[in-house]
């Protein structure tokens, strides 16, 4: 049966999430709040969340935990939040540094067969959502907003996602977006 | 001629089926036989069956939280009974012909949906205390049943197994982007599910029970980048024809900051108020 062996005890769940900032977290950035406290890129004028304006501060950035920076919306309608670093590929799972815990798996399956087992990474950096390919068969490619063109990444380069960027994997394709629709 | 067959399996990992119920956001679901190693003096079980292939690391998540769902020793949670690998997860759980809040099989009075509500809200309180979040409390999830004495109970169903089988994604390729509407908008900006977050959904879930409408109206389906721009951008409306008790009872469940109430107890005491 299902309940044995049970499961160990886990402690009650918060009432809200952490807010204090930990200046040894990685995870941690600097930022500006919006009305509502959604801490955003300090290089947004507009919330990337629910849109209202971004406060200036005086200047001064206030420090707070990373909020998700975007969306990947599959051309199935499967929709992942940018709240962690992913490995996407046909079989990401049997990579060293998904069972290691380093990065996040995001599978896609691909009729045509021509995504690789590990095909792509998504990486983040400050506020920066970043895209490489991993050393795909058939080429990670990237059309930025209102490019009809598709251009393919050099292996072991870097290009940051700015929201409204398509990427082509195979026969499959994702929309980088921001949750509100702020550019 | 119509050649076409409706294919159903008859056998699913040693489960007969008997029909398919529905497919659900994330998998099907099928009414089922247990089969006789499990034990179980129940005639009928739910098979529910996701559709996206899972490997065997994320098999030991799903099992994992299903037996701390289990080990949270809710009257007011379904019981699970087995979990399954085939080509894709699933579990065996509970059947309760009287159908869910969502789609009830008789007609209910008012007490008795507060009833089944309120013991929803209990049912995600104990989670809680075990340290769990549900994570998909809505009307499709509080199942129906009948306590010893005949009155309608209620029982919540289906913890959200797809955030820890597939980390990240908020919404899958066969979820209708409406189940969204009960999901706290701060989850889809990237908050972690706590019990304000919970609360939220138990909000929306009594608001669309109550009043038949959603707290964002009815969000278009095939356009999940719209909903989820609708739900982070519009702020929740609480529906005019709600009664002053029922409707301060969804302001208090999705007001912002320290106005909302703190644990999903609280709901289920004021829910347990509004019965006549």
């Amino acid at each position: 049966m299902l309940g044995s062996p049970p499961e160990p005890p886990r402690p009650p769940l918060p009432a809200a999430p952490e807010v204090e900032p930990d200046p040894l977290d990685s995870t941690q950035v600097n930022g500006r709040r919006c009305g509502r406290g959604h801490l955003n890129d300090p290089r947004l004028g507009q919330c990337a969340f629910c849109g209202l304006p971004v406060e200036d501060g005086g200047g001064q950035l206030v420090a707070g935990p990373r909020p998700a920076l975007g969306l990947l919306v599959f051309d199935d309608g499967t929709t992942y939040s940018v709240d962690a670093e992913y490995l996407v590929g046909r079989m990401p799972e049997g990579d060293s540094r998904v069972a290691g815990g380093a990065l996040r798996s995001l599978a896609v399956e691909d009729p045509s067969g021509a995504v690789s087992r590990v095909h792509a990474e998504v990486r983040v950096s400050g506020w920066d959502v970043l895209l490489a390919d991993a050393g795909s068969r058939n080429g990670t490619f990237v059309s930025g907003p209102g490019e009809p063109e598709w251009t393919q990444l050099p292996e072991g380069q870097t290009h940051r996602l700015v929201p409204g960027t398509r990427v082509r994997l195979g026969g499959r394709s994702f929309l980088f977006e921001s949750p509100s629709g702020v550019r | 001629m119509d050649t076409t067959v409706a294919v159903q399996p008859p056998m699913i990992a040693g489960y007969d089926v008997v029909r398919q119920l529905g497919e659900g956001g994330h998998g099907r679901c099928y009414l089922v036989r247990p089969p006789s190693r499990l034990g179980l003096t129940d005639e009928f079980a739910v098979l529910k069956l996701f559709n996206d292939r899972v490997s065997e690391l994320a098999y030991e998540r799903g099992v994992r939280e299903l037996r701390a769902v289990a080990g949270a020793g809710s009257g007011h949670v379904v019981r699970v009974f087995d979990a399954v690998l085939e080509a894709s997860f699933g579990y065996a759980m509970e059947y309760f012909p009287l159908g869910s809040l969502a789609a009830p099989a008789a007609q209910l009075t008012r007490d008795d949906v507060l009833t089944a509500l309120e013991h929803a809200a209990r049912a995600a309180h104990a989670l809680h205390e075990a340290g769990i979040a549900h994570g998909g409390v809505r009307p499709a999830n509080v199942l129906l049943t009948q306590d010893a004495g005949g009155a309608v109970a209620g029982r919540l169903a289906d913890p959200e197994l797809c955030r820890v089988l597939t980390p990240g994604v908020a919404l899958t390729g066969m979820a209708r982007a409406s189940a969204l509407e009960f999901a706290d908008p701060e989850l889809l900006a990237g908050a972690r599910p706590t019990r304000r977050t919970e609360v939220w959904s138990l909000g929306a879930t009594i608001h669309r029970v109550l009043s038949g409408a959603g707290l964002h109206g009815e969000l278009p389906d095939p356009q999940p980048l719209v909903v989820i721009r609708r739900l982070l951008t519009t702020r929740p409306q609480v529906h005019p024809g709600l009664g002053p008790a029922e409707a301060q009872l969804v302001h208090d469940c999705i007001a912002d900051g320290d106005a909302r109430l703190r644990t999903a107890a609280e709901v289920a005491d004021r829910v347990a108020a509004l019965r006549g």
